[in-house]
């Protein structure tokens, strides 16, 4: 079997990426690899818990709920032979047993037969079929039960319910993030002991019509450092184009990712049709623009080699297989997946800080500020410069946007025929509130502001994020900005609610400033 | 109840129920602003008196001077607020300074009516309770006290003339309005394209539901749109059928069955929907009023068709709107009668949701301003909805959407962020509101 053939096992179209009760093996080789690859998880570990203590006095039904490929069928399949005289396993939610029936009418017959049936029940289903099965089931109960879990992720000693949502796949830490998920995969397949995979690429590299460009791919993909950028660029698709990551996707990318259509690199940036890469596209590396990025684009145009480049490249040829090119774009690619690695004369990391992406690093941060926060007193410090440096700053301009020199804690209300209202507000972070927010998941953290002693919360997102960063930077969001705008529209229409009650107004027009002071029924002015 | 007027003679074709556009009614002939005043005296009963806004100017004025310690400042709040159209924005209540009676201005009037016939006896409680400065807070005040309201249909404003032609569209604008009013701010910012939204909808319904008189009280027909950010092709199957085209083949029939419909009813009752004459079958009398009355105006109109003897009220109305239609013909004088009303139809009522598409023709389009709003008003006082139950509730208000479009539809609320996904499964979008 040759090495590509093996890989194969990763690719979605594959008879692998799906799991069936199958009693025949497709290829015993290639079980083996499946097998190899596979990697238990938390949530089979408390599947399997929930399964062993099942008893026969109290009936429950076990819900095992994700998005498609997450491997629901995967660990089911494994289990339902096991358990059966336990219970009933219904392995497909979606699937219904008659042409003529609808996926709703045979989850209603498999519910009906668990309340005849002695025996618990085990379903693999898609959140949005639960969803469904609430507008349209018709065992009440089970629907009240579903509905109440979509509502407040709450299971009952009846209706268990296990997520792969809830189980994160990323983890944000002080100083980054992390996925164990990703990289214990990335690590399955390219580890250097006891690794069938491995066994196929050396046979590969050794024999005399090997895939070069293949075995090139698995070379690169097993350098730690390139493992670490392919996690921060699959976090980025997660947090920013809020892409879902299963199991299968993630196989299906690395099976692109290997492919020998071209260099891992360019499989990387361009988009095939896996759901991730079509996102990650936009992450291009060879889109940015830096002073030393154009430099060098412009220098290996023109044919300008400097010889430290040369040497890399030879370096890279002889030792990786990468074939010199004149395509600057792709070694751009290649700079930034290399990372930290050290190699040869280590030119990729010129580029080191061009690739830097501080907003990762900033979100991170801030996420774990907010989610951990415990009323330290450095912790304090740092949330109050953030509030004040990128949350207050950015309202601040965004809502004066359209005024012109406004002063510090003055903000805009209204404009009336070219005369501007304006006011001063008070504005701190809550941190008794910030203190005791429930939890939320890595996607987005909740600020909590007081303003004039009103509290007052802001969900942000690592979009809202950027865009606040952009905002102080000098960018004036448009209406295609809508997105992250929505939300600044809606803090801004608090601090206008808030404001307006104040009892002193400014009013500006024409360089002309008075101000107005609203005591006892009487209105002060000065400044006319 | 549908009652027949005692005496039914071929007149004049006469139209001042459920249908707001005249005859005479060319372009432009809303002022909306001016409908939007009438509608705000419908919909909160209160009302001003005529041509006091000069004196209100001056009550303002006063009450100031004697609060400033400075009086000359009143100058700069006069050009503030009393300039343009700054002093609406403060709270709607104040565009009843324009639903003032001015000549020729009838048909704001008439579009207002279609609304008050659409509130019917609701009206909304509370006036927005807006967050103002206390300038502001003065001015309303101010206002306050020039305003008579009443609760009661007819006590302030006039009593609806018309039972509701749509009483699905009619309870689903009540909620609407009811959830839009109870956000202030949103409120004075899209009430316009609001009621523009719904008094579109209402034409479009009422034009697929026109000739459906037989099924009884009329229910949500498929009418097909795209996004104008989409591209229109000639393949979609739903959108040419079921969109701009068959509207426009209907609107042909407005003029003519409404009124047909009035010519039945007494001038001074309030008037009933055409769907509900079948309450009048099986009465002996009414059948040989309407047979006689379709023969006499055959005679009158010297028209050519052939009259079908009716044994029934239902089929004596068929010959009755078969005859009024033919009036219209292509070989009749009053040929360009109705080709003009069908244009006042397109232009004044549908203009916002009309494009020209190359060689898909026309189709009816939502533009991001307007599906915003409606998935803001829809999902209402719910915090979010399931993308499946939200184009649900775009059909029960006769908004429909092929697979295409919703595909689009949910790339754009992806792109303004109010989608949540629970999993990679299209069942598991979530839509959020953004007010």
């Amino acid at each position: 079997m040759r090495f590509v053939d093996v890989l194969n096992v990763l690719s979605k179209s594959s008879p692998y990426a799906v799991s069936t009760e199958r009693k025949d093996a497709i290829s015993a080789e290639l079980d083996a690899v499946k097998k190899y690859l596979y990697i238990e998880t938390e949530i089979q570990k408390n599947f399997e818990n929930h399964l062993k203590t099942l008893s026969t006095t109290a009936k429950k039904i076990i819900f095992l709920c994700g998005s498609s490929g997450d491997g629901k069928s995967e660990i089911l399949t494994q289990y339902a032979s096991k358990f059966s005289h336990k219970a009933t396993f219904h392995l497909d939610a979606t699937h219904s047993f008659e042409p003529d029936e609808s996926a709703i009418s045979t989850l209603d017959k498999v519910f009906a037969d668990y309340q005849r049936s002695e025996k618990a029940l085990v379903v693999g289903i898609n959140v949005g079929m639960m969803g469904n099965y609430v507008e349209e089931g018709s065992d009440e109960n089970v629907c009240d039960a579903i509905a109440n879990y979509l509502d407040s992720k709450e299971s009952t000693s009846e209706y268990v319910f296990l997520n792969f949502e809830d189980y994160p796949k990323f983890n944000l830490t002080s100083t980054g993030h992390s996925s164990d998920f990703v990289k214990a995969i990335l690590q399955r397949i390219t580890k250097y002991e006891d690794n069938i995979v491995r066994q196929y690429f050396d046979k590969e590299r050794a024999s005399h019509d090997g895939n070069k460009l293949l075995c090139t791919n698995y070379q690169l993909l097993s350098i730690p450092q390139v493992q670490d950028r392919i996690v921060d660029v699959l976090f980025k698709a997660r947090l920013i184009k809020d892409q879902f990551l299963t199991a299968r996707t993630l196989l299906d990318f690395v099976h692109t990712l290997l492919s020998p259509e071209g260099y891992l690199f360019d499989n990387m940036f361009n988009a095939s049709d896996n759901e991730i890469s079509s996102k990650i596209v936009d992450f291009d590396p060879a889109d940015v623009r830096t002073e030393n990025v154009d430099k060098f684009l412009l220098s290996t145009s023109l044919g300008l080699y400097d010889k430290r480049f040369e040497e890399f490249t030879s370096y890279l040829s002889s030792e990786l297989g990468i074939r010199q090119s004149k395509n600057s774009h792709s070694y751009l690619r290649l700079f930034y997946l290399l990372g930290e690695a050290e190699i040869a004369n280590n030119y990729h990391k010129d580029f080191l800080e061009d690739f830097d992406e501080p907003l990762l690093d900033k979100y991170a941060k801030v996420w774990n500020l907010h989610t951990h926060f415990v009323g330290g007193k450095e912790e304090k410090k740092e949330l109050k410069s953030f509030y004040k440096e990128t949350i207050f700053a950015a309202i601040h301009t965004y809502i004066n946007r359209n005024a012109k020199s406004i002063a510090k804690g003055k903000f805009l209300i209204s404009s009336h025929n070219g005369y501007q209202i304006m006011t001063e507000v008070d504005m701190e972070p809550d941190f008794t509130a910030i203190q005791h927010a429930p939890p939320t998941s890595t996607s987005s953290f909740v600020a909590n502001i007081s303003i004039e002693g009103k509290s007052v919360s802001m969900p942000v997102n690592i979009n809202l994020l950027n865009m606040m960063n952009r905002i102080i930077g000098g960018y004036r969001p448009n209406k295609h900005d809508k997105n992250t705008i929505v939300i600044l529209d809606d803090f801004a229409d608090h601090i206008a609610a808030i404001a307006s009650s104040k009892d002193k107004l400014t009013i500006v027009k024409d360089g002309l400033t008075m101000s107005l002071r609203y005591d006892d029924d009487e209105i002060e002015v000065s400044g006319v | 109840m549908f009652k027949l007027k005692s005496e039914l003679k071929p007149q004049n074709n006469k139209l001042t129920s459920f249908f707001p556009i005249n005859t005479k009614d060319r372009k432009g002939i809303f002022d909306w602003d001016i409908v939007l005043g009438h509608f705000v005296k419908y919909a909160y009963r209160k009302s001003v008196a005529s041509n006091q806004f000069e004196q209100f100017k001056l009550k303002c004025k006063e009450d100031f001077e004697s609060k400033l310690d400075e009086p000359q400042f009143w100058q700069h709040l006069e050009k503030m607020y009393f300039s343009g159209d700054e002093l609406y924005k403060i709270s709607p209540e104040l565009l009843l300074f324009k639903a003032q009676d001015i000549k020729g201005s009838s048909a704001n009037k008439r579009l207002g009516d279609l609304f008050l016939n659409l509130l019917q006896d609701h009206h909304l409680q509370k006036s927005p309770s807006l967050s103002l400065n206390f300038l502001e807070k003065e001015l309303v005040e101010t206002f306050n006290s020039f305003t008579v309201s009443g609760s009661k249909a007819g006590t302030v404003s006039k009593a609806p003339t018309e039972v509701p032609y749509l009483p699905f569209l009619r309870e689903l604008f009540i909620e609407d309005l009811d959830f839009i009013a109870s956000k202030p701010k949103y409120f004075i910012e899209n009430i316009t394209d609001f009621l523009k939204l719904y008094a579109f909808l209402y034409t479009a319904q009422l034009t697929l539901n026109l000739s459906e008189w037989r099924a009884g009280v009329p229910t949500a027909k498929p009418c097909y749109f795209i996004l104008d950010t989409e591209k229109a092709s000639d393949e979609r199957s739903y959108v040419k059928s079921y969109g701009y085209r068959q509207l426009a083949k209907n609107f042909d029939k407005v003029f003519p069955y409404l009124a047909m419909n009035e010519s039945l009813q007494d001038s001074a009752a309030v008037k009933q929907p055409l769907w509900s004459i079948t309450s009048l079958e099986h009465t002996q009398g009414a059948l040989d009023a309407l047979n006689a009355y379709a023969v006499e105006f055959k005679e009158e109109r010297k028209l050519e068709i052939e009259l079908k003897e009716a044994s029934s009220v239902a089929d004596a109305v068929d010959n009755l709107l078969a005859l009024f239609y033919a009036q219209f013909g292509r070989s009749e004088t009053r040929h360009d009668v109705n080709v003009n009303f069908c244009k006042a139809i397109e232009s004044e009522l549908c203009g916002h949701f009309v494009q020209s598409r190359g060689r898909a023709g026309r189709v009816l389009v939502f533009n991001q301003d307007y599906i915003l709003l409606l998935t803001n008003i829809v999902i209402g006082k719910r915090d979010r909805l399931r993308l499946h139950e939200l184009l649900k509730e775009f059909e029960a208000r006769g908004i429909f959407f092929d697979k295409q479009t919703q595909k689009v539809l949910v790339e754009f609320y992806e792109r303004i962020g109010n989608v949540e996904r629970m999993s990679d499964s299209g069942d598991a979008v979530y839509v959020r509101k953004t007010v």
